[in-house]
């Protein structure tokens, strides 16, 4: 069995230097998006695009305390353990793979856009030039070589680091002991468990929400209605309408002479 | 030998073009989707192309959306109206027929019928049926389209259920419906070629519209000689 | 260079998590299986060293079909460990650039394009037009004060650039440069870092950061002043990170405005762009009067106890011996030590009494009271307090680092002499976990700066001769017998059999400067308008986009008869004639351009900012047309000389004599031999600075260099991963100058008997037993046998005359037993104390002195040119401009807005400013400003943000606004340069501008 792998970012260390951008575009040759244009902010994009798989969010808040607070957050996919992307495709072409890695399958992929609609965190993007969807693969071709993923090898501040599941929890862990020592009593590892975990884990100096995350992220049940429900009654109905009418056509044919009433009851023959 | 039968005007041409635009657009929509509903339609990806026929479910999808509404602005009024003041007018009679209505289906001539109006107790549900659906696939399917960004997430994640659902239903309801257009009611059939149904027909069916429209005198029929 | 495939995987191997997984169980032939075929099967890797900054990282590249495929860090480079910044991945679309210039290219006189020409052809046109300028400028004799003096020079041509291109490169160049007789020649370090060389060379003798890259881990407070390590040095912060997880280190950020640093940092303090001396002229005063100082380590390494002459004084912000007239400190005799009978500086017994050098100090910065320098710096007078403390109280190792927020103001060199001062007193230099990190910015400006390519520099920080050091002889007194040797050894090398103990060993093959004329890079400007400098070899710089005042880099371009460019991209610089609203057919100047290729393209060494000297090896095939700077050097150098063939001129003798003997499939590796240094008879390699000799028989092209290609060959090539002690120095990866030291002054580690006197912490030590000096880094000792009982054992700081650090700079000489120099110990110009003086425009009166002399840099001479030089008044000028760097782009942006990654994260220029300031001027995020100052106006989008503060200085509210710099009007992203906008009156230790403050107006657009 393969081991299981996970991401940390760091929030109070990352430095937004955005080389884990690039990173990620230089090893899967993405071209550049200049999708967003400059209107006097820092960050690059509004939000991932096709071809920016990873973005640092940079925002920023004052504190309770009055203090200033410049806030970065990578986000990218979060590799969930309970992918709704995977879940939610109707062709099968994401895998989640035994490293945690979620993966789209290019050649499995419609473009559907289901992962786009279901994904929690709005991830996945749909490619207008191949109509592929598109998300962070967490490298996977690397860490199948047993290289780290582009990004965390890169990172210029250890903000990001990749390593079996278990060390990043126990680093996640003492970073946020470390974090409350120095003052900040909210911090706290985010790893919403209503989408079964992630493999992206964050460690936050503050609340999820200052940084724009929903503690209670979770796996849409709606994926659960559509697929253990409503497909197959759908396939049901549709099915059970077909034999059904066939079934009732051949039951006609059987006992009914053709109808002949309202050819008789017409109006007069000439 | 030729006998001369009596037609009776039924549905007027925008309606009928409105109906078929209809039929057929949700027939391609159908298609065009199938692949994602069941694998065993992928070959149809394969054949076109997933963002081709994505695309023509779309451009589809804008034809249903609009057909309804230019028939009801302005080339059916009033077959649409009838749909709608049909719908509205459910009654006892409507509750009557539903019960006896299945043996119909068989071919059978169930006793002791109540009479039925320019649509009958299931033409009327049909009608409810399928405007519903209609909405369902607009919302659902302009969302899943469209609403990236601008509607919610958790609500968007339902529209994918709730799309389904639609085609489900409307492909079963669709099914019974041709069949009996088809199948049980051949005559009927015609009234969505030319506008015009037997006579014979009408009175056996719909004997409260053809009641009605004798008393306000606005019975237009046309003779065939049929060989 | 000759790594087998399976050391080099081992070595460089883009590595990572293979090891934790097979250890875990991973198996990844069955997760192999699955996947389609990797991206790198079948590429063949090369390492390099990273082009841009000087933290000098390791990448590691991937070549399929002669192209770069992948790009990244690697991992066995002890800098940066895999990791790159964004630039430095971003590279990786050079090599395959379109936007590359990859054929020889004209512009003709008037013309409004470039014509594509033959590599002959423009070698031949620009040899020509370099010959022609020097013709036109030449100077056999010249009239200074009074007097005349053969000078062998030419003022007509001159030379830039040197911090982009390889070590062997810049030898090539300044040996061009010194046989044509050219003074006019500069390199980044001009506008960059020239005041720290003069600061810290007047402290420890060397002007260099002090410590590695790695040792930063072992440190326990990291005090960060006027650096932005976050975006400009990325690798210095990745360092940094490693000293707080391991020990809990305090990153302290004192700056002007809040960066992705001060992001990092535990602590961060603002004030106001050029009052840093004030602020830590105040931190001094409390290390000096609570007593919080190392006295242990003051009394045995520095002159903190030495007596100094009792006729100093200090009246109205002036020091004594000021001339008015000349703006310049004619007489500094009254700044130097009380000296005892042997000519050499006396000790007082007890720091404090009379004279004493912190005596002065204690009594100087006595007047730095906390509410007189919350007035100068606008920082509240509690914060001042706390970051005192912070300081003061500290206990343990402490780095400070700092780069350019120090360097370019008009006090640049008080600045950095501040923290000299700041942590001798705590005993952090020479030690593990200290020192001062002068972070260099340029990828081989270190190097540049080494081989000299300034005017006022020889190779090896030999000061380049003036009328006042015209001859051997004088200038050996000027320097000393211990320089002399290293001068000796570069003019063998230089000269060959034609440098003979008769002639000086070719001593007078050089040109001599005019001592009272700076010939920096805005001289060559200055003077091109003026109609006196005809040429100008630009090679790996853009001053069209980088000078201060750049629209003076315009006018003075346009006067010229030729521009010779050697770049990778045709910058703004080599297309000044096509600037976007000027007719071409106005501008007479032709321009030739020779396409060099990128770095990854060729070989080379290079050198970084701890003087790591790192190998770069060849990876992709060379783009078109274009060829490795070297290979473009030899073909011009060999053209020119070919046009002075016939010349019978002894002026033109240099040039002929000029050794240029480079084998041409051993090119390389025959320069460095050169450069490190030879027997001449043998022609066998020296091994370091020891084996040479003064009398000829060695020669050695740059004395620093020597043994950097020594016996057992390319020693930067070199990728050993031991780190004994673990302290971070890894000795066996590269080769750092001098003699592969590590932590400069190291001897200062070590108590008088030669034990280490943190005993937890031993880094050098004298081995009684072997009776030689050692430890984990190579022993900063002159003659490793000698003992510490001996005199030359017992000089912490040998590079200094006294052979102890200068908290106080006095002028000293220090003799020799027959009365000769034996080396001399430099001083500010002025100054021997740091004092606070506002910049040079700016938005307030000196607070700390009345007198208008002491208003700003009483030194500084400007303007020079008047009618190109107006400056800036609070009245129409009310804001202070700062400009600097920024994460995503590099410098002048040729390379990086060719990048469209790059261009994707920062898309314009912009300025950035507070919430009341837009407030004030009615402005939004993203609306147009227009920012003017005295010498131009540009029209940008504003930036606006809660990060920009306003200060109360003075008692008034007072707005800085900052600018990145890197735009110009080509590349893929364009954008006005921020550089019309400053002000370049200089500092007068180095003349370095003042980039961090000038004043200007910021309106609605
Ligand atoms: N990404 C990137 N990296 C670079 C470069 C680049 O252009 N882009 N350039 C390279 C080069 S050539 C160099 S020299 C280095 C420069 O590296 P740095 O010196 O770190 O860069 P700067 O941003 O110019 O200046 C450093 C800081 O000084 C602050 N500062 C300005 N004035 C003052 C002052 O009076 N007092 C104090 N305390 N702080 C002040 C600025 O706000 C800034 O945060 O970076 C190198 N690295
Ligand atoms: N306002 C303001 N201005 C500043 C500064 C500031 O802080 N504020 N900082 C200053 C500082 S610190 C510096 S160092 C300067 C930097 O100023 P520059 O050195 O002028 O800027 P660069 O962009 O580094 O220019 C390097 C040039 O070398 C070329 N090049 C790259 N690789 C090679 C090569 O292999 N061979 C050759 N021949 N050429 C090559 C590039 O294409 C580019 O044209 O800017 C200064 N200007
Ligand atoms: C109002 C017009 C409609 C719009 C805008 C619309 C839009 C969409 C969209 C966006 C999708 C997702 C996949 C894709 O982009 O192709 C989809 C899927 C689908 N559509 Fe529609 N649609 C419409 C009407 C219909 C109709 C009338 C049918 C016919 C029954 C239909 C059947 C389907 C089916 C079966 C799917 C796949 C559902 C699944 O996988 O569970 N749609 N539609
Ligand atoms: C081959 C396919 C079809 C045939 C032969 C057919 C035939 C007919 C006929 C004959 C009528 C007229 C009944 C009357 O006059 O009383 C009718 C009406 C109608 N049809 Fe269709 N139809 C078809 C497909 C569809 C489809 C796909 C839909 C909707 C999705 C649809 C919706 C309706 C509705 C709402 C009415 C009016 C109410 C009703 O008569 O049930 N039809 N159709
Ligand atoms: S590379 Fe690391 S420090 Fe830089 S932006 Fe990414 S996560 Fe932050
Ligand atoms: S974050 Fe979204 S795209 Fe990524 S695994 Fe989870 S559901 Fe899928
Ligand atoms: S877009 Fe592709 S990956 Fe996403 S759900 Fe559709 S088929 Fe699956
Ligand atoms: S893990 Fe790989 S794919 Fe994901 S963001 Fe990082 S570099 Fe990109
Ligand atoms: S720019 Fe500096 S920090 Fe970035 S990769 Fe290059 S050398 Fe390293
Ligand atoms: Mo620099």
């Amino acid at each position: 069995m393969a081991q299981e792998m996970a991401m940390l970012h760091d929030i109070a260390r990352c430095s937004a230097c955005r080389a884990c951008m690039v990173a990620c575009k230089q090893w899967h040759d993405l071209p550049a998006d200049m999708s967003t244009p400059f209107e006097g902010q820092y960050q690059s994009h509004a939000t991932l695009t096709p071809t920016t798989w990873t973005l640092i969010r940079m925002t920023e808040h004052t504190d309770d305390k009055g203090k200033f607070n410049w806030d970065f957050v990578k986000t990218q996919c979060m590799h969930c353990g309970d992918p709704a992307c995977a879940k939610g495709c109707p062709e099968e072409a994401i895998d989640k793979l035994a490293s945690g890695a979620v993966v789209i399958n290019e050649e499995k992929c419609v473009g559907c856009g289901y992962c786009v609609a279901n994904c929690p965190f709005d991830v996945p993007k749909i490619n207008p030039q191949t109509h592929k969807s598109t998300k962070c693969d967490l490298c996977f071709d690397r860490i199948e070589e047993g290289i780290t993923p582009s990004c965390a090898k890169t990172c210029t501040a250890d903000a990001l680091q990749f390593a079996p599941y278990e060390e990043i929890e126990e680093i996640a862990r003492q970073r946020v002991a470390e974090l409350k020592a120095e003052g900040h009593p909210d911090a706290n590892v985010y790893n919403p468990q209503g989408v079964g975990g992630v493999h992206m884990i964050y460690v936050l100096p503050e609340k999820p929400m200052v940084y724009g995350f929903n503690p209670q992220s979770k796996t849409p049940v709606s994926i659960d209605i559509w697929k253990d429900v409503v497909r197959p009654l759908g396939k049901l109905a549709g099915a059970g309408a077909l034999v059904g009418v066939l079934g009732l056509a051949a039951v006609k044919g059987l006992t009914g002479k053709k109808k002949q009433d309202d050819d008789q009851n017409g109006k007069g023959e000439h | 030998m030729s006998k001369s039968i009596t037609y009776i005007k039924r549905h007027k041409k925008g309606f009928i073009y409105f109906h078929w635009i209809n039929a057929v657009t949700f027939f391609l929509l159908f298609l065009t989707a199938m692949p994602l509903y069941t694998n065993k339609f992928l070959f149809l990806y394969e054949a076109f192309g997933a963002e081709t026929l994505q695309t023509m479910h779309h451009i589809l999808g804008v034809i249903f959306i609009l057909n309804p509404i230019v028939a009801l602005l302005i080339t059916a009024r009033s077959g649409i109206f009838t749909l709608i003041r049909e719908v509205l007018r459910f009654d006892k009679d409507d509750v009557k027929f539903l019960v006896k209505f299945p043996a119909e289906l068989i071919g059978r001539e169930p006793k002791g019928m109540p009479k039925q109006g320019f649509y009958n107790g299931g033409e009327r549900m049909n009608i409810l049926l399928q405007a519903l659906l209609w909405l369902g696939f607009v919302v659902s399917g302009l969302t899943l389209w469209l609403g990236a960004g601008h509607i919610s997430p958790t609500i968007r994640t339902w529209m994918i259920p709730l799309h389904s659902l639609c085609a489900d239903l409307g492909f079963a309801a669709a099914i019974g419906h041709i069949y009996l257009a088809i199948g049980v009611n051949p005559d009927s059939f015609q009234g969505m070629r030319d506008g015009t149904v037997k006579e014979s027909y009408a009175k056996h069916h719909h004997a409260k519209w053809v009641d009605s429209l004798e008393k306000e005198g606005k019975l237009e029929t046309v003779e065939r000689i049929v060989k | 260079m000759d790594l087998s495939r399976r050391d080099f995987l081992k070595a460089t191997g883009i590595g990572g998590i293979s090891l934790a997984l097979s250890s875990l169980g991973f198996d990844l032939k069955e997760a192999k299986a699955a996947a389609h075929t990797f991206k790198l099967e079948g590429a063949r890797e090369f390492t390099s060293i990273c082009h841009f900054c000087a933290c000098g990282c390791g990448v590691i590249g991937y070549v399929k079909d002669g192209k770069l495929i992948n790009l990244e860090g690697s991992t066995d480079s002890p800098i940066n460990r895999g990791a790159l910044c964004s630039k430095g991945l971003g590279y990786a679309v050079i090599p395959n650039s379109k936007e590359r210039a990859t054929k020889p290219l004209y512009r003709a006189p008037g013309s409004d394009h470039w014509e594509e020409i033959s590599w002959d052809e423009a070698i031949d046109r620009a040899a020509k037009a370099m010959k022609n300028a020097r013709e036109k400028g030449w100077k056999q004799t010249e009239e200074i004060d009074g007097e005349t003096y053969e000078v062998r020079r030419t003022d007509g041509l001159s030379f830039i650039g040197g911090s982009q291109i390889n070590n062997e490169e810049c030898y090539q160049n300044i040996k061009m440069a010194r046989a044509l007789g050219v003074v006019y020649i500069d390199n980044q370090t001009r506008v960059c870092h020239a005041n720290t060389p003069p600061a810290m060379g007047a402290a420890f003798g060397r002007g260099a950061m002090t410590n590695p890259w790695g040792d930063l881990k072992n440190t326990k407070l990291v005090w960060i002043e006027g650096s932005n390590l976050a975006e400009c040095h990325p690798m210095g912060l990745k360092n940094v990170m490693k000293a707080r997880e391991q020990n809990g280190t305090k990153i302290v950020h004192v700056d002007v405005r809040y960066t992705r640093t001060s992001k990092i940092a535990d602590e961060f303090f603002q004030l106001r762009p050029g009052t840093d001396i004030a602020f830590m002229g105040y931190i001094i005063s409390q290390m000096l009067e609570r007593e919080k100082f190392n006295k242990d380590y003051v009394l045995r390494n520095t002159n903190a106890a030495c007596l100094l002459r009792d006729d100093f004084s200090f009246h109205d912000g002036l020091f004594s011996g000021f001339d008015e007239a000349k703006k310049s400190y004619t007489n500094r005799e009254s700044w130097g030590y009380a000296l005892g009978a042997d000519g050499k500086p006396q000790k007082a017994n007890d720091l404090f009494a009379p004279n004493t050098v912190l005596s002065r100090l204690k009594e100087f910065y006595s007047r730095y009271t906390v509410e007189m320098v919350s007035n100068v710096t606008g920082m509240p007078a509690e914060e001042i307090q706390r970051a005192a403390d912070i300081w003061v109280n500290h206990e343990g190792p402490a780095i400070i680092m700092y780069a350019l927020g120090m360097t370019q103001h008009t006090v640049g060199v008080q600045n950095i002499r501040c923290f000299t001062i700041m942590q001798l007193l705590k005993g952090n230099i020479g030690i593990p976990g200290g020192g001062i990190i002068a972070m260099r910015g340029q990828p081989n400006v270190q190097a540049s700066t080494d081989f000299g390519i300034e005017f006022n520099m020889q190779p090896g920080y030999l000061v380049a001769p003036t009328h006042k050091t015209n001859t051997l002889a004088k200038w050996t007194d000027a320097f000393g017998t211990f320089r002399r040797k290293w001068y000796v050894n570069m003019t063998k090398a230089w000269f060959g059999e034609h440098a003979t103990a008769e002639n000086d060993y070719g001593f007078n093959y050089g040109a001599i400067r005019n001592g009272n004329h700076p010939d920096s890079i805005y001289a060559i400007f200055e003077d091109a308008w003026r109609g006196t400098m005809h040429a100008l070899y630009l090679c790996g710089q853009n001053p069209h986009v980088t000078n201060a005042n750049a629209g003076l880099v315009h006018d003075g371009l346009c006067k010229m008869d030729s521009l010779v460019v050697q770049d990778i991209f045709v910058n703004e610089t080599a297309e000044f004639w096509n600037r976007p609203g000027d007719n071409p057919a106005d501008i007479q100047t032709e321009v030739i351009f020779l396409p060099a290729c990128s770095y990854l393209e060729r070989e080379g060494s290079i050198t970084n900012s701890m003087r790591l000297i790192q190998w770069r090896m060849k990876g992709p095939d060379v783009l078109g047309d274009s060829k490795p700077d070297y290979e473009i050097n030899d073909m011009l150098w060999k053209r020119i000389r070919e046009l002075y063939a016939d010349s019978t001129d002894k002026k033109d003798e240099p040039i002929k004599f000029m050794t240029w003997n480079y084998r041409k499939d051993h090119y390389l590796e025959d320069i460095m031999k050169e450069i490190s240094g030879y027997d001449v008879a043998t022609g066998t390699v020296v091994n370091g600075i020891g084996e040479l000799k003064d009398n000829g028989e060695t020669a050695s092209g740059m004395w620093i260099y020597a043994g950097y290609y020594g016996r057992e060959g390319n020693m930067t090539a070199r990728r050993g991963q031991d780190d004994p002690g673990n302290i971070g120095i890894f000795p066996q990866f590269g080769w750092a100058w001098p003699d592969n030291i590590h932590i400069l002054y190291n001897r200062a580690s070590c108590l008088e008997d030669g034990s280490p006197a943190d005993k937890d912490h031993p880094l050098v030590w004298w081995d009684a037993a072997a009776g030689k000096w050692t430890g984990y880094d190579v022993p900063d000792v002159g003659n490793r046998t000698a003992g510490p009982s001996t005199p030359a054992g017992q000089k912490p700081f040998r590079m200094n005359g006294e052979g102890f650090a200068r908290i106080y700079a006095a002028p000293y000489k220090d003799k020799n037993p027959d009365g000769t120099t034996r080396d001399a110990s430099s001083t500010p110009v002025d100054g021997p104390i740091p004092e606070h003086y506002e910049p040079f425009e700016s938005p307030t009166h000196n607070a700390m002195h009345e007198n208008e002399n002491a208003q700003h840099n009483p030194c500084i001479k400007y303007p020079r040119l008047p009618e190109k030089q107006p400056i800036g008044t609070k009245d129409k000028f009310p804001y202070v401009l700062c400009s600097s760097g920024i994460a995503e782009h590099w410098c002048s942006g040729t390379v990086t807005r060719n990048i469209p990654w790059l261009n994707e994260l920062v898309k314009e220029n912009f300025v950035e400013i507070s919430e009341q300031l837009a407030k004030k001027i009615g402005v939004k995020a993203g609306d147009k400003v227009k920012v003017s100052s005295a010498r131009s106006e540009i029209v940008v989008k504003a930036m606006v943000t809660k990060r920009a503060q306003p200060l109360k200085v003075n008692g008034e509210e007072t707005h800085m606004v900052w600018m990145p710099y890197s735009f110009g009007f080509k590349g893929l992203s364009t954008g006005p340069s921020t550089n019309y906008l400053t002000n370049d009156a200089l500092d007068p230790n180095s003349e370095e501008q003042e980039f961090k403050a000038c004043l200007v107006n910021v309106q609605k657009a």
